[in-house]
């Protein structure tokens, strides 16, 4: 049979691989508002007004969310320390920090983003003619993104498309039983479109998969 | 045989063969309506949660030309199929995610759909004027199992 828990510990490993948009590491600075970069640019690296940019190498590396940006400013919505700038430092925009993993409770922070998900395990069949044959099972998973209010539909679509190219139809999650858990292509992964709940942006992300497995008959 | 009676026979044939074709999207139709509604073993969809009933009787069903499918108006129903910030299940039956749920087994739908037209529903077709199900002699009859 399916091994259900590695099936969801497999799609979160390739869920938290998504990167939406990155500086790399780079030479950065931080003021009271925001942080300031000499080369590259934050819209031709990906970065948009009401995504949730995680710092690192700095002395605030909370998560915090992108209120303005050009080229080589971006304000942002948490007060931080003014540092001049310095090399090994990275702003990566990937999924939220605050993740509702299933059956586990989380505490959520207003003005941030969140993520939640849900296993479906879904149906099965016998798939193939021999006595024994396979069982062909159709999990799902569904994550729901909660993004920023009122600060358009970039941020939101981009973190979706992001999720879902990590997702393409007929890629395989490999598992520890040498098998793979796959996305489906008769019915590819897709996004629906922006809800609100309370007020709060929501863009629903739904991936079917399938695997076979033997059958313990 | 005469190359009259050899057309009369293709045309009862495709006769036939529309009729039972017609019966098989009317099948599927109602197995998608029972999945997102009452749930479905071929789907895994667990169909809609119930306390008042309101939500079960909001999903109606809409025809136009030779489409046809199921929806609610009603506007928490998008939540409970989403299930929004983990809500809490407070109904014995049904889920969420039904209506992903029904999608995603379409294939099987009409796979279990199609198994269920054979023999003992062979002849029998659905009358889409009257909205009935009728024998070849031309009786109203039960959906065939």
């Amino acid at each position: 049979m399916m091994n259900t828990s590695e099936a969801v510990s497999v799609l979160r490993e390739r869920l938290l691989a998504t990167v939406v948009a990155t500086t790399g590491v780079t030479t950065l600075g931080s003021n009271l508002n925001g942080f300031v970069r000499l080369d590259g640019s934050f819209l031709a690296d990906g970065f948009r007004v009401g995504m949730e940019v995680q710092p690192s190498g700095f002395v605030d590396n909370e998560p915090t969310v992108i209120e303005w940006l050009d080229d080589t400013t971006m304000v942002v919505s948490t007060e931080l320390t003014a540092e001049v700038a310095a090399a090994g430092r990275s702003l990566t925009v990937g999924i939220p920090s605050i993740r509702s993993w299933d059956n586990i409770e989380v505490d959520l922070v207003e003005g941030l983003w969140h993520v939640e998900e849900d296993f479906i395990p879904g149906p099965k069949s016998k798939a193939t003619l021999s006595m024994r044959g396979q069982i062909h099972h159709q999990p799902m998973y569904v994550l729901r993104l909660y993004g920023i209010a009122g600060t358009g539909v970039d941020a939101l679509y981009r973190v979706g498309d992001a999720i879902l190219s990590q997702f393409a139809p007929g890629s395989a999650l490999p598992m520890s039983d040498g098998s793979a858990l796959r996305v489906s292509t008769e019915m590819a992964p897709f996004y629906g479109q922006i809800t609100y709940y309370e007020n709060q942006p929501v863009l629903t992300i739904t991936i079917p998969l399938w695997k076979r497995t033997h059958n313990p008959i | 045989m005469s190359a009259l009676r050899f057309q009369r026979d293709i045309n009862r044939f495709i006769e036939k063969t529309y009729a039972r074709l017609e019966t098989l999207t009317e099948n599927v139709h109602q197995h998608v309506g029972r999945s997102i509604r009452f749930g479905s073993s071929v789907t895994g969809a667990p169909g809609q949660p119930v306390r008042s009933g309101q939500l079960l009787a909001s999903w109606r069903e809409y025809r136009s030309g030779s489409s046809r499918g199921w929806r609610s108006s009603l506007r928490y129903a998008r939540y409970i199929e989403d299930n929004l910030r983990g809500m809490t299940l407070r109904s014995k039956v049904g889920g969420f995610h039904s209506v992903k749920l029904t999608r995603a087994g379409y294939k099987s739908i009409v796979r279990h759909e199609l198994n269920n037209l054979g023999p003992s529903g062979a002849g029998i077709v659905f009358d889409r004027k009257v909205g009935r199900y009728r024998t070849p002699t031309g009786q109203f009859t039960k959906r065939p199992r």
